[in-house]
């Protein structure tokens, strides 16, 4: 198959500089004549934001910050890559760093190195012609004509084309983010007639949850964890189900087995910190919050209120020290963000509301002082309100609003 | 490595490796003309060299995990895996030779089929057994994988004459016979395959491999499966 890789827009990633000029003359030699390159995952962000790409090579290990598999579940959460972007993951063979046993967001190939550009030309003719009729998709996506994109989607379908079943999931989850819960549903269980594939049957789920039937929804989860066990998303919905269902206990051993499996979602390791700390069990709670503030500091999406909340596990646990030391760390690391009084405050009071002390009057004035400024940030509402219920403060609590 | 002694293997792989050494220095007698000296080089020649090279490569990562799996030191690194892709890879390395043995290969995967594995060690599993199939086959081979029930099954079947009635069945670390280097064939590639397949593990199951003839292609069948 003949290829057209001169108008391809292409952006390389690699933190080694010889490694970005090999990806690059492989690049050429093969054909393309655009490849713009990023040194961080920061840094391929800003690319992102800047141009849309229709390949991106990016190295699983890029150094200390985001690694490849996180940019890539960044850059798709907020629509910097789209569905017609082509993005290949290349990871050295004996990478004992990308050890996990789960499927999460997958690339849509990977290369080991050392690879020829053989392999590459190999790889992109396979996946470029999936990819390239998906970028109308996207075009009517930006535009928000979520109908147009499922009626083009529906056009490359009709060719049943090889990729059918990424076609299918692609239309069904537009389907049901659209609103189209029915269409979504009769379409899953078409697919899951011909054969029960996991992310069906976790949509399926998913639908089944919106609709309040959890019995069906726990089913349809379970199934799919059955079926595909390492498929994250399912062990994620199994979560959320049994936490609606006031099945907290279960909830927790659900999302403990699924960061043992898959440590790196910041999301998950969030979930995991709050409803720990909601049922009490504070050595969970901490072991989630450390892992949590850690990914979120490496993926450059720190904020105060994980810092916070983090406070009040250490206050819960007795480590009153190690309280102390988080609060300071916080306002130290967000000695610039507007809210950082309001969080240092919030922090401050959970330590208070389990370990009683003079500095309780001062605490509350510098309440008082801060809520004449203006209201706390929507954020800090629930714990704020929270801890000063607990100390009795109900008054306080109830001028939150 | 329950049963298995490290030498009785060294001692395997070491006359396993030396006749595919053999041949490929037969090959290489075969390209010089031995009256002018001349370079007489053709493409069967070629492919025959790659075959045997392969062997003995083959042989050497088997002999290397096998070290490092009696000694503790092997960590599986399992991880995401585009099932199509690897099968892929493995086609088209090997493509030119089976070309020259004049048998075609089939990938029988859905696209989108992905497995957690460790992908270095499935590989070899699969350049094993095909390596072997190459030599059993009459003139295809079909290399098929699919999810049934939470098992990645990876099938390699051909149409050649089947396996010995011996070797059917599935098989375990646990329940397989000694291996014997004083009886030609060996069965390390087997062993390997088995430990490769058992290293694989979610909760309780295991993976294991299997022997059979009633692949679709009418000859054998490998097949490996993995629990997900």
């Amino acid at each position: 198959m003949t290829l057209d890789l001169a108008k391809k827009t292409t952006l390389v990633i690699d933190d080694f500089q010889n490694m970005r000029a090999t990806l690059r003359q492989m690049l050429i030699t093969i054909g393309v004549q655009e490849v713009d390159a990023a040194s961080r995952a920061e840094e391929a962000l800003e690319r992102m934001r800047a141009k849309r790409y229709d390949i991106v090579l990016c190295d699983y290990n890029l150094g200390t910050g985001m690694d490849g598999q996180q940019l890539l579940e960044t850059a798709r959460a907020q629509g910097l890559i789209g569905h017609g972007t082509t993005f290949i993951m290349v990871t050295a063979e004996n990478s004992s760093e990308m050890v996990m046993g789960a499927l999460e967001t997958l690339p849509d190939a990977y290369l080991t190195k050392p690879f020829t550009k053989d392999l590459l030309r190999a790889r992109l003719t396979r996946a470029l012609p999936r990819k390239a009729p998906l970028q109308a998709v996207d075009d009517a996506l930006r535009k928000n004509d979520r109908a147009r994109a499922v009626a083009l989607l529906d056009e490359l379908l009709a060719a049943r084309p090889a990729n059918s079943a990424e076609l299918l999931r692609l239309k069904a989850e537009l389907l049901f983010s659209g609103g189209e819960a029915a269409a979504a549903e009769t379409l899953c269980r078409q697919v899951q007639d011909s054969k029960p594939v996991a992310w069906a049957l976790t949509l399926l789920g998913r639908i089944a949850l919106q609709r309040r039937q959890p019995a069906e929804a726990e089913r349809f989860f379970r199934e799919a964890i059955a079926l595909t066990p390492a498929y994250m998303a399912a062990h994620d919905g199994l979560a959320a189900v049994l936490e609606a269902d006031g099945r907290s206990q279960e909830a927790l051993t659900t999302l403990v087995a699924a960061v043992e499996r898959s440590a790196k979602s910041l999301p998950r390791q969030l979930r995991l910190a709050r409803l720990a700390q909601q049922l009490k069990q504070f050595d969970i709670a901490e072991r989630a919050w450390r892992r949590a503030l850690s990914l979120a500091r490496q993926m450059e999406q720190d904020q105060p209120a994980y810092h916070a909340a983090f406070t009040a596990t250490l206050a819960a646990k007795g480590e009153y020290r190690d309280a102390q030391a988080a609060v300071k760390k916080l306002a130290q690391e967000f000695r610039l963000h507007t809210e950082v009084p309001w969080w240092t405050l919030t922090a401050k009071l959970h330590i208070l509301a389990v370990h009683p002390g003079p500095e309780r009057a001062s605490l509350l004035q510098e309440f008082d002082t801060l809520l004449q400024g203006g209201p706390p940030p929507t954020a800090a509402v629930a714990q704020l309100e929270a801890t000063l219920r607990t100390l009795g403060e109900d008054k306080r609590a109830g001028q939150l609003g | 490595m329950s049963h298995i002694d490290f030498s009785t293997i060294l001692a395997i792989s070491i006359h396993d490796t030396k006749n595919a050494l053999g041949m490929v220095l037969n090959s290489l007698d075969g390209l010089l003309d031995p009256a002018t000296g001349e370079c007489r080089c053709d493409a069967s020649h070629v492919a025959r060299l790659q075959y045997e090279a392969r062997r003995v490569n083959d042989n050497l990562v088997q002999l290397l995990t096998l070290y490092r799996a009696d000694k503790g030191l092997y960590e599986p690194r399992i991880g995401p895996c585009l099932v199509y892709e690897m099968l892929e890879d493995y086609y088209l390395a090997n493509k030119p030779m089976m070309d020259h043995h004049g048998i075609s290969c089939d990938i029988d995967c859905a696209e989108d089929l992905a497995w957690s594995l460790d992908q270095a060690m499935v590989a070899a599993v699969l350049e094993n057994v095909i390596t072997n199939t190459v030599r059993y086959t009459r003139d295809c081979i079909r290399i098929g994988a699919e999810n049934a029930d939470g098992w990645l099954l990876l099938d390699v079947e051909d149409n050649g004459p089947g396996f010995p009635a011996a070797m059917l069945g599935r098989r375990t670390i646990a329940e397989d016979a000694p291996l014997d280097p004083k009886s030609g064939r060996t069965g390390l590639g087997l062993y390997f395959c088995t430990l490769i397949a058992q290293m694989h593990d979610s909760g309780n199951r295991h993976g294991y491999i299997e022997l059979s003839n009633d692949g679709s292609l009418g000859g054998g069948r490998f097949r490996l499966a993995l629990p997900g």
